[in-house]
């Protein structure tokens, strides 16, 4: 707890000394104090739960999808070759097509509703888990597939029994991957296209000129994103790769 | 009927580099009876693991007959159970996990499972480790673990893939004294690849001497040794010595041609 | 279910199809291959279309796309919003790189400051990008140096962690070795942090580059009036999908580019080529 947190004690000082000292001008730069307590009155009036709550279920929603449509898809692409063939250069690219990008032409198809935000996350999502989890199936080692089959296994044990398993550490990677994308092209749908949500507040305060909202909103993000990585994503990626019995040798900054 | 019956075996395959046709293995032809113990030695290259590979049932050969008891090898079974190299052992699988998959997959009642299981454990020497995973083994205790999961589905023959190149000088000795005491104690039928001829002679009963590509064999060489074997008795023998020295003459001129390790994907 | 054939053409090690052997032919079909997915959903998408009937105003014709091109090509229009993208994110690129690499070996090269900075550089990754839209317009006003900044932000953040990080991960061994044939502290950050470090700051940006790029698109879509992203906003207005499909295909080509051909060779360059490497992120 102490290790998390103690860390941010002295940044915390060192901001609260910036903004008393009027480095920057007050209605660019706010202290931590003036931050908590709009932070608190947005709690208090609804506006930030409300907000939040707004986002977590468009969210979640894209991810859910994303997920029922990635890993059955990325498994399928991964174990016939002829499909692999023929969807590997489409994964990359439509990967390479930022997901931000798709906003546009998804609001001529959806007009500004929650339909065309949830495409745009279910597809930030789909697509690095897809092609995460076809190089994970190729990387599963091909003596452990031989040992199962001398060992009995047919087609289909084989794999459930080693491709999976073996795959996990590559969709817990491309879960985290696609979270990473999926809500900052929830931020940017909610900015562009919004009524609500944290990523309209924080705009919404920017355009009246309220720069405490906009703190407010960054660090709830920062908080909520920073605690679900390293929380849940990425000890969950770990705990893969360790009952593997593999030592990664660089953990990734995401 | 012999337990494996590899007649006319041949092998070729066309490199993806040059384009040329490689024959790996030329005319290959030898019979394994029901527990008997017979090392596969050659020169680096000169296609045995390929043999391994095809009766194992992961490769298919060009021309000619695998046969084991009788029926035509088809595809992978737990009738040849195998011993690799790499260990190949389920990361994710506790030793107990690992041996039990076998028996799971050829329907073996769960409350079984466990005691066979135990028993074979016990045969290799990881009892007390059931609970333990692969990555907190040693590299000798790995291979155990490799050769239980093959027994405890109790094979017509186990192959075994140089299993303990893989391993330092000094656990290789140990588990080469330990696999002849369980296959003196169990009486398997084993089919093992190897390039070290002081390892195939202790082991063996018969040695299948190879040349280099396209490989055929060059004699069938029965060891005159005692069983049960120890390495201290063995280094001491002449018997032992004489069959060494005699196989190693065998392939002196072949030395030369041989492919080195590297590039070997036999 | 599907059969194992990716794994099984495995299982036959040394026996391969027959390929032309020549490595030209070879790179000659590799490229055919990759090529053929991308016709079939050409025709794919020419057909659908036809065959529905749909308004070009929801999906347009593959033709559509091409002649929307070819206007924005001759008119000038495609180089300028291209070439305005390009530049905001080599610019931003480059600064994060010029700021962060220093940065961050000069970080984890100091155990203290490693410690002190390792939390708030990862809220900050955490928090890089696009987040960052409404207190960059606010700050720098709209236009071209709150995209700029967006870029910066992404790729300085995520490399300034993964610089630390590799820094750290340098064996202690080796850092001695150069210690004891008496190199100096400057000599040092360049000649053996810097290599030592280069698989995570590789990766860093990677990771940074991709985040960069999307909070380029946001951005350019909220807060300019040229650019890649600003472009198909504009035509969203309008209901060009043409325009918007050949955008998006720009959008897509230039990230490949980038990652295929810059990123992917520069780590295959150091990192594998020193027998070094780092974990695919």
């Amino acid at each position: 707890m102490v290790r998390t947190f103690g860390p941010f004690v002295p940044v915390v000082l060192i901001w609260w000394v910036i903004a008393e000292a009027e480095v920057f001008p007050p209605d660019l730069f706010v202290g931590p104090g003036t931050v908590l307590a709009e932070f608190r009155e947005l709690i208090a009036k609804g506006i930030l739960p409300a907000y939040l709550s707004d986002s977590f279920t468009r969210l979640w929603t894209g991810v859910l999808f994303g997920l029922l449509i990635g890993i059955p898809a990325g498994f399928i692409v991964a174990m016939s070759r002829w499909a692999r063939r023929l969807t590997w250069p489409l994964l990359l690219f439509f990967q390479a097509i930022a997901d931000i990008a798709w906003l546009p032409i998804v609001i001529v198809w959806f007009g500004f509703s929650l339909t065309a935000v949830t495409f745009v996350i279910v597809y930030t999502i789909v697509f690095p888990l897809m092609i995460s989890i076809v190089s994970g199936v190729e990387e599963v080692p091909k003596d452990l597939v031989r040992a199962a089959r001398s060992l009995g296994a047919g087609r289909f044990r084989v794999f459930t029994d080693v491709i999976v398993p073996g795959a996990l550490p590559a969709v817990a990677t491309g879960i985290r991957t696609g979270l990473g994308y999926g809500w900052r092209a929830l931020i940017a749908a909610e900015i562009i296209v919004g009524t609500s949500g944290i990523g309209f507040m924080m705009f919404d305060a920017r355009r009246a000129g309220v720069v405490t909202g906009v703190f407010v909103g960054m660090i709830v993000l920062g908080i909520l994103w920073y605690a679900l990585d390293a929380l849940i994503l990425a000890p969950f990626e770990r705990g893969t790769i360790e009952r593997w019995g593999m030592v990664r040798t660089a953990e990734v900054g995401r | 009927m012999s337990t494996l019956e590899i007649s006319h075996l041949r092998m070729e395959y066309v490199d993806a580099y040059t384009d040329e046709t490689v024959t790996a293995v030329g005319d290959v032809s030898f019979t394994i009876e029901e527990g008997e113990f017979v090392a596969v030695l050659g020169p680096s290259g000169c296609g045995k693991t390929t043999i391994l590979n095809i009766v194992a049932g992961f490769q298919k050969q060009t021309s000619g007959s695998v046969r084991v008891g009788g029926k035509d090898v088809t595809g992978p079974s737990p009738e040849r159970g195998v011993v690799f190299q790499s260990f190949a052992l389920f990361p994710w699988k506790t030793v107990l996990g690992n041996v039990v998959f076998g028996l799971r997959m050829r329907g073996v009642p769960r409350r079984d499972r466990e005691p066979i299981a135990q028993r074979y454990l016990e045969l290799v020497g990881l009892d007390g480790f059931e609970r333990k995973f692969p990555h907190e083994l040693s590299g000798g205790m790995q291979q155990r673990l490799g050769v239980a999961r093959v027994l405890a589905n109790e094979p017509a023959v186990m192959l075994m893939d140089e299993p303990f190149a893989s391993v330092d000088a000094q656990t290789r000795r140990k588990l080469q004294e330990d696999l002849t005491a369980i296959f003196e104690a169990n009486r398997p039928t084993v089919f093992f690849v190897t390039h070290d001829i002081e390892e195939a002679v202790f082991l063996a009963d018969r040695v299948v001497v190879l040349s280099t590509r396209p490989s055929r064999v060059k004699e069938v060489v029965t060891v005159p040794l005692e069983r049960p074997r120890h390495w201290r008795d063995a280094l001491e023998s002449s018997d032992y010595r004489r069959t060494v020295t005699y196989i190693t003459d065998m392939l002196a001129g072949d030395e030369s041609r041989a492919i080195p390790a590297d590039l070997d994907t036999t | 279910m599907p059969g194992l054939t990716s794994t099984e053409d495995a299982l036959s090690s040394g026996v391969r199809p027959s390929r032309r052997g020549r490595n030209l032919s070879r790179r000659l079909g590799a490229a055919f291959w990759f090529a053929v997915p991308f016709v079939a959903l050409a025709i794919t998408w020419a057909v659908v279309v036809e065959v529905t009937g749909v308004e070009a105003r929801t999906f347009p014709q593959i033709t559509d796309v091409v002649r929307a091109f070819g206007e924005m090509w001759t008119s000038g229009e495609y180089l300028r919003h291209t070439g305005a993208s390009l530049r905001r994110v080599i610019l931003g690129a480059l600064i994060g790189i010029l700021t962060a690499v220093p940065f961050g070996i000069l970080l984890g090269s100091s155990r203290w400051a490693s410690v002190f900075f390792a939390p708030l550089l990862r809220f900050s990754v955490a928090l890089a990008g696009i987040a960052w839209i409404p207190l960059a317009t606010l700050w720098l006003g709209f236009g071209e140096r709150a995209v700029i900044f967006i870029v910066w932000n992404a790729t300085f953040f995520a490399l300034t962690y993964n610089a630390m990080l590799g820094v750290q991960r340098i064996p202690t061994q080796l850092l001695q070795a150069a210690r004891s044939m008496g190199t100096s502290r400057p000599r040092m950050f360049v000649e053996v942090m810097l290599p030592g470090a280069l698989p995570s700051i590789v990766t860093g940006l990677r990771v940074g580059l991709g985040y960069g790029w999307r909070g380029l698109v946001a951005a350019e879509i909220i807060a300019t009036s040229a650019g890649l992203g600003y472009s198909i906003f504009l035509a969203q207005k309008f209901f060009r999908t043409d325009i918007i499909i050949v955008g998006m295909i720009t959008i897509g080509l230039l990230w490949l580019v980038t990652d295929r051909a810059l990123l992917a060779p520069l780590e295959r360059r150091t990192v594998e080529r020193w027998g070094m490497k780092a974990v695919i992120s």
